[in-house]
């Protein structure tokens, strides 16, 4: 279409040329001089102005293999071959990186390679698995300290669904087994309670969420770590991206919820387990105080008065509706002894 | 810089594409949630207001969406307007999110707050969610 111009291709070098400085002395066209944005190994270093990208590359922050796009540009392209278009001068390569507006990064411990899940490849499925538990679970100050705070979504989000889907089982399996075993103290208490049939066709149902709760905790694992992280960038604790957070929030909350392999008060420990394990991996991950960590993740639930008792009570309520509606007409577990 | 500034940029080579996973967690937490109101399934019953007869802050959520439904935006929004407000927005981040990974547009950033406008935004968070929590308490009053 002749005449459009999309927004993200403005040039403000034309712009500004379009409105030169006017009789009084300023520019009429006043668009501030926008940053330079620099990204390296997949993950963006920030924002920064024209000064500090120069002073970045005379000090050796900035190498010529960064990435680097500013307003105007329709795409990424190598700070090396973008730096003399800005009239800067390219010295040899360094490694670090200094945000004018965030936490520099180079006063942030560097990225480690664990967890050991993350290198299972090597270790083997089963002990890169046992021994991320343990350290998480065991030595969380150390494992999170030298977690990669980057590295992708899909091996924390794989670990998380792994395990939490397989504790979910165990413990439907001990609901079964005890509503089995005397329905009047643990069949869950809803109106329908009188005609509750003997952990039947609620083991059903159970077994039924048992199998669709792979999906469900792929959902819970981005909302949990997504509100997290928002209190926590309210609170002015972030300074690392979403992907740390999410890291943090997968690995506590599957390792914790091994706990749960302990009948009865299994979940409850595995609650507070996994919340002391998150607060520590904050702490240590995205570089910033304990309390700012506790309260990102209490105040969620302060503000909906419970919002996991409210989710775990609205699960509970909807399986054991489900059974009842389903009652009688779908296949029937065999009763234990 | 007081005002945040917003810009469209691309997405760089293999960086993590926030509006697809959030399009995806919304899209399909919208359809949890509608499955689980349209099944008929019992809704959870807030124990703060069941202990001390005052609503929560997040009380009227589940009376509002079913409102919404039903196409009763006024009503809805008089049942928790911050949080009708929220959901309201994520509708349309959802069809931002829709439009800019289908058609592969730049994605809309902002730069990084000054101190004094990420202090003013946080300020403001808290007297939203509070001045919505005292709107609730008097109404049910």
């Amino acid at each position: 279409m002749k005449g459009f111009r999309k927004p993200w291709t403005l040039d403000l070098r034309a712009e500004k040329r379009k409105f030169p400085l006017s009789a009084f002395g300023f520019s009429v066209f006043s668009l501030p001089m926008s940053n330079i944005h620099i990204a390296r190994n997949h993950q963006s270093l920030g924002s920064f102005s024209e000064a500090a990208v120069r002073e970045g590359i005379h000090s050796g922050r900035f190498s010529a293999g960064d990435l680097a796009w500013r307003e105007g540009m329709a795409e990424w392209k190598p700070l090396g071959e973008m730096a003399p278009q800005w009239g800067m001068e390219l010295p040899p390569p360094a490694l670090t990186a200094v945000s004018i507006n965030e936490t520099p990064l180079a006063a942030l411990p560097a990225e480690g390679s664990g967890p050991a899940w993350e290198e299972r490849e090597r270790r083997g499925f089963f002990t890169a698995l046992s021994q991320t538990i343990g350290d998480v679970l065991l030595r969380p100050t150390q494992t999170f300290a030298s977690m990669k705070q980057t590295g992708g979504l899909a091996n924390p989000l794989l670990y998380f669904v792994l395990l939490s889907s397989v504790m979910f089982a165990v413990s439907a399996f001990y609901q079964i087994v005890m509503t089995t075993m005397n329905p009047a103290l643990f069949a869950p208490k809803i109106p329908h309670a009188a005609s509750f049939p003997s952990g039947s066709s609620f083991s059903v149902a159970l077994i039924g969420s048992v199998l669709l709760s792979p999906a469900l905790y792929v959902l819970s694992a981005f909302i949990s770590s997504g509100i997290t992280h928002l209190c926590l960038k309210l609170l002015g604790g972030t300074n690392r991206p979403f992907e740390t957070t999410f890291r943090v929030i997968c690995y506590a909350q599957a390792s914790a919820a091994v706990l749960n392999i302990i009948p009865l008060c299994g979940s409850l420990i595995g609650v507070i387990w996994g919340a002391y394990a998150i607060i520590i991996g904050l702490k240590e991950a995205q570089c910033t105080e304990g309390w700012r960590a506790t309260l990102a993740i209490t105040l969620p639930g302060l503000l909906c008065c419970g919002l996991l008792l409210l989710l775990g009570t609205a699960a509970g309520l909807g399986i054991a509706e489900l059974s009842h509606q389903t009652g009688g007409g779908l296949p029937t577990l065999p009763k234990l002894p | 810089m007081l005002v945040p500034r917003f810009f469209w940029r691309p997405l760089f080579p293999g960086e993590h594409d926030p509006e697809l996973t959030w399009g995806l967690v919304i899209a399909l937490s919208g359809i949890l949630a509608l499955g689980w109101l349209l099944s008929g399934l019992p809704t959870p019953l807030c124990p703060l207001h069941a202990l001390t007869g005052l609503p929560c802050p997040t009380c009227g959520m589940t009376r509002g969406l079913s409102c919404l439904l039903h196409g009763n935006l006024k009503v809805a929004i008089l049942f928790n307007p911050l949080l009708m407000a929220i959901l309201i927005g994520m509708a349309f981040y959802l069809l931002y999110c829709v439009v800019v990974v289908s058609v592969r547009l730049p994605r809309l950033r902002y730069e990084p707050l000054s101190k004094i406008t990420a202090l003013a935004v946080r300020l403001g968070v808290v007297l939203l969610i509070l001045g919505n929590w005292i709107y609730l308490i008097v109404r049910e009053w």
